[in-house]
């Protein structure tokens, strides 16, 4: 017989070739049990036979074109289906499992399949329920498939040799309560003699004339501490107080020294740490309340956390440098040396005095993410120089955002702002603390709560920008930035517009949003400074975007504007033609 | 083959079509098991019906199913009507993941076979079991070899322990009378 595995059956339209008439149904009724016999591949069954033995195995295939033959894999006989009476299991001996196991459907009983996926649960079929990897669980390794043994459990019978439980009812009382000595037993029963003296342990304790006195004030003073309400856990455990508390206190959070207080970074924070914190915050903002009226303990938590990271008060201060340094800087100006800073900075105090309750916000949201990087960098065990630079990053972009909005500069500098100011804005979303935290912000009204003795700051020029961790995380609208993100090596290819002096560079198609097929064709910027230039046969425009000119500018570009379809651009200075054959390696490149 | 209904004791009262999806039968085979089932899928060339076993669907996507030979089933009674246990909307069929799952499966009963003694019985095998947790133990015919030297004879009791260092010989012994301890199988 021929046995079709299942495999091939899938496909709901395996329409057998006989019955036209009742065929819909029919086919319906066949695709459901040949959907159902599907869910059993490799899943373990137990099959019962005509002549009453039961196999167990791994369900391979079925004979769905006939008459549903089964083959199992890795089968095993558990049940002699010749004897008669039902011999148990353990009896059984054993014999290796067949590895390929063909049972004819005329003898085919029953297939049992417990626990079968029969449908799409979120997981795949094959997944559910199966430990993934072959992970190796204890219990698998230390479980035998066939133990089927068990002890007979007896019931506990307590021994009648041991003494009454009487005396032991009251052993956890107090000790002036139980009426068991364990030391008179010793005696009695071992002949121990104890040799405790009070004295080798603890200070003689004087008895003299006042004694009734003295004992009269420390039972007094016990009394008030063991009177005392409290609100932790464990002591009140301790002296048998009932914590009015909800009580889904388990083992652990009762008997665990490690305590876990939940809610944020200030986690194992107790009132003595609150008492630290409350010094560091009048170190860091003075006593005086902050200006927008924001109570100190907004900026408190964002010292907490800063505290929670770096215990020693030396990187504190050192933090704190920089939380003032961030500040004079916003308050004062002109101490930043750049040009480029002092008329942005400029453009930033008007904007501050006309806006200033959005420049606040945006500020306030940059400050806490500067706070965010100083977290960081206080982590990294920075010192108060990269702190700084890390905030007068932020400052820096937030110059230059609130500057871009009045787009005075000019053009060139704008491109690489823009990449600049690109990063504040997923920080910013990323940082996602308290937005409202007053450390940071950059209010000129504010009173000089300022350290003193913070260094001063000086504007640096050659900082590194700051790239964020996901670039693709800021979605830039400019679509040059695009193009270049599709460029796998040339992370320096230049944008399009205003390169004086480079050559008409190749890109590729950057997805636009009505773009259907992103065809990835593009090449390397490949220019010939001395070399004739080329034209290529077809142009790629950009909608929206003039073409570039070429370097010597002997001949116009054909532009053929309004070619919304991309086609591939095909630059090349030396031989246009075979360079059409280099294309697919690119392409290839470009798909990924 | 036997076409439906021929060989089969049914009764038609009231449950429409014979093995209609949905249908809730009480089942007994030739092999005298018997069972609860709800109709999933039956076809009639074959004549095999597949059901979810219980009276009333179990919800989700996981069920205890029996596939019958309708031609062995001598005693059905039509229980009632029930949902179709299947949701048409969810059933597809992840091939690649179901033959993933098989082989998986087949290299693990590979595994277990070859901690599986053959022809020996429940005891031995127990034995083998309990001495695998601690040793490495590997099986040759009826014998038990334990780290490749200490071999362990039927009827597995300490005085059939042969081979191997004096002081693999002796833990090994050890071993196996804790372990007969233990199981209760009597030293």
């Amino acid at each position: 017989m021929s046995i079709q595995p299942i495999q091939s059956e899938t496909s709901s339209n395996g329409a057998p070739a006989f019955n036209g008439e009742a065929g819909s149904l029919e086919r319906l009724s066949r695709d459901r049990l040949v959907y159902l016999t599907t869910c059993k591949i490799g899943h373990h069954v137990e099959v019962h036979l005509k002549n009453g033995s039961m196999y167990i195995g791994i369900f391979h295939a079925a004979d769905v074109d006939k008459d549903f033959g089964i083959i199992l894999k890795m089968a095993c006989l558990i049940k002699e289906g010749t004897l008669r009476g039902h011999k148990s299991r353990s009896e059984f001996v054993r014999k290796p499992p067949s590895k390929t196991f063909i049972i004819p459907a005329d003898e085919l009983v029953q297939v049992v399949a417990k626990d079968l996926s029969v449908s799409w649960n979120g997981m795949s079929n094959a997944v559910q329920s199966e430990k993934p990897m072959e992970l190796l669980t204890d219990s698998s390794i230390s479980q035998s498939y066939h133990v089927d043994r068990e002890r007979q459990l007896k019931p506990w019978v307590p021994d009648e040799s041991v003494p009454l439980r009487a005396d032991l009812d009251n052993v956890f009382d107090n000790p002036w309560n139980r009426k068991w000595n364990q030391f008179e037993a010793n005696e009695s029963l071992f002949g121990v003699k104890s040799t405790f003296d009070e004295e080798l342990y603890t200070t003689k304790l004087e008895r003299g004339t006042q004694t009734k006195e003295l004992e009269e004030q420390a039972r007094r003073i016990a009394n008030e501490i063991e009177g005392e309400t409290t609100r932790d856990l464990h002591v009140a455990e301790e002296r048998g107080l009932k914590l009015k508390e909800k009580f889904d206190f388990d083992e652990e959070a009762r008997y665990s020294s490690v305590s876990r207080v939940t809610g944020l970074d200030d986690s194992g924070l107790d009132e003595e740490d609150n008492a630290q914190l409350d010094t560091c915050n009048d170190l860091t903002f003075g006593s005086s309340s902050i200006s927008d009226g924001q109570k100190p303990i907004s900026s408190g938590k964002g010292c907490e956390e800063l505290q929670g990271d770096s215990q020693s008060s030396r990187d504190n201060t050192n933090v704190d440098q920089s939380c003032s340094t961030s500040k004079q800087q916003s308050k004062d100006p002109p101490a930043a040396g750049s040009s480029i800073s002092e008329s942005q900075l400029d453009e930033r105090r008007r904007t501050n005095n006309n806006q200033e309750v959005s420049h606040n916000n945006r500020s306030a949201e940059e400050s806490t993410s500067g706070h965010g990087d100083i977290d960081e960098s206080a982590k990294n065990g920075g010192g108060a120089e990269s702190a700084s630079k890390a905030v007068t990053e932020r400052e820096r972009q937030v110059s230059q955002g609130s500057g871009k909005s009045k787009s005075e500069s000019s053009p060139g500098q704008s491109a690489s702002r823009s990449s600049e100011s690109r990063p504040a804005p997923s920080t910013s979303s990323r940082s996602g603390l308290s937005p409202s935290s007053s450390v940071g912000s950059m209010n000129s009204s504010e009173k000089s709560t300022l350290n003193p003795n913070a260094k001063e700051f000086i504007f640096n020029p050659k900082a590194k920008s700051f790239k964020p961790v996901q670039p693709a995380a800021a979605r830039p609208q400019s679509p040059i930035a695009d193009a270049s993100f599709y460029y796998p090596a040339p992370s320096n290819v230049p944008p399009v517009q205003q390169m004086p002096g480079m050559p008409p560079v190749n890109y590729g198609v950057p997805p636009y949003p009505g773009n259907q097929q992103p065809m990835m064709y593009y090449q390397q910027p490949y220019y010939h400074p001395s070399g004739q230039p080329q034209y290529p046969q077809q142009q790629q425009i950009m909608p929206g975007q003039q073409q570039q000119q070429m370097v010597h500018g002997q001949q116009q570009q054909q532009m053929v504007h309004g070619q919304q379809q991309p086609r591939p651009v095909y630059y090349m200075p030396q031989q246009p033609p075979p360079y059409q054959q280099d294309m697919p390696p690119y392409h290839n490149q470009g798909r990924e | 083959m036997d076409p439906a209904g021929a060989s089969v004791a049914s009764d038609n009262g009231g449950e429409g079509e014979k093995f209609a999806v949905g249908n809730i039968y009480s089942v007994k085979v030739i092999t005298g098991d018997e069972f609860r089932g709800i109709v999933m899928a039956y076809d009639p060339i074959p004549n095999f019906v597949f059901f979810e076993e219980g009276s009333k669907p179990r919800p989700g996507h996981m069920k205890n199913t029996r596939m019958v030979n309708a031609s062995f089933i001598t005693g059905l009674s039509y229980l009632g009507k029930a949902e179709d246990p299947l949701d048409a909307d969810k059933c597809s069929v992840d091939l690649h993941g179901l033959r993933a799952k098989e082989a998986l499966a087949i290299r693990q009963a590979e595994a277990d076979a070859e901690r599986m003694g053959v022809g020996v019985t429940a005891e031995a095998q127990s034995i083998f079991d309990a001495l695998s947790k601690t040793l490495p133990v590997q099986w040759e015919n009826t014998d038990i070899l334990v780290m490749k030297e200490v071999r362990v004879r039927s009827p597995y009791y300490s005085d059939c322990v042969f081979g191997g260092t004096d002081a693999a010989n002796n833990r090994v012994k050890k071993v196996l009378d804790l372990e007969r301890r233990r199981l209760q199988l009597g030293t």
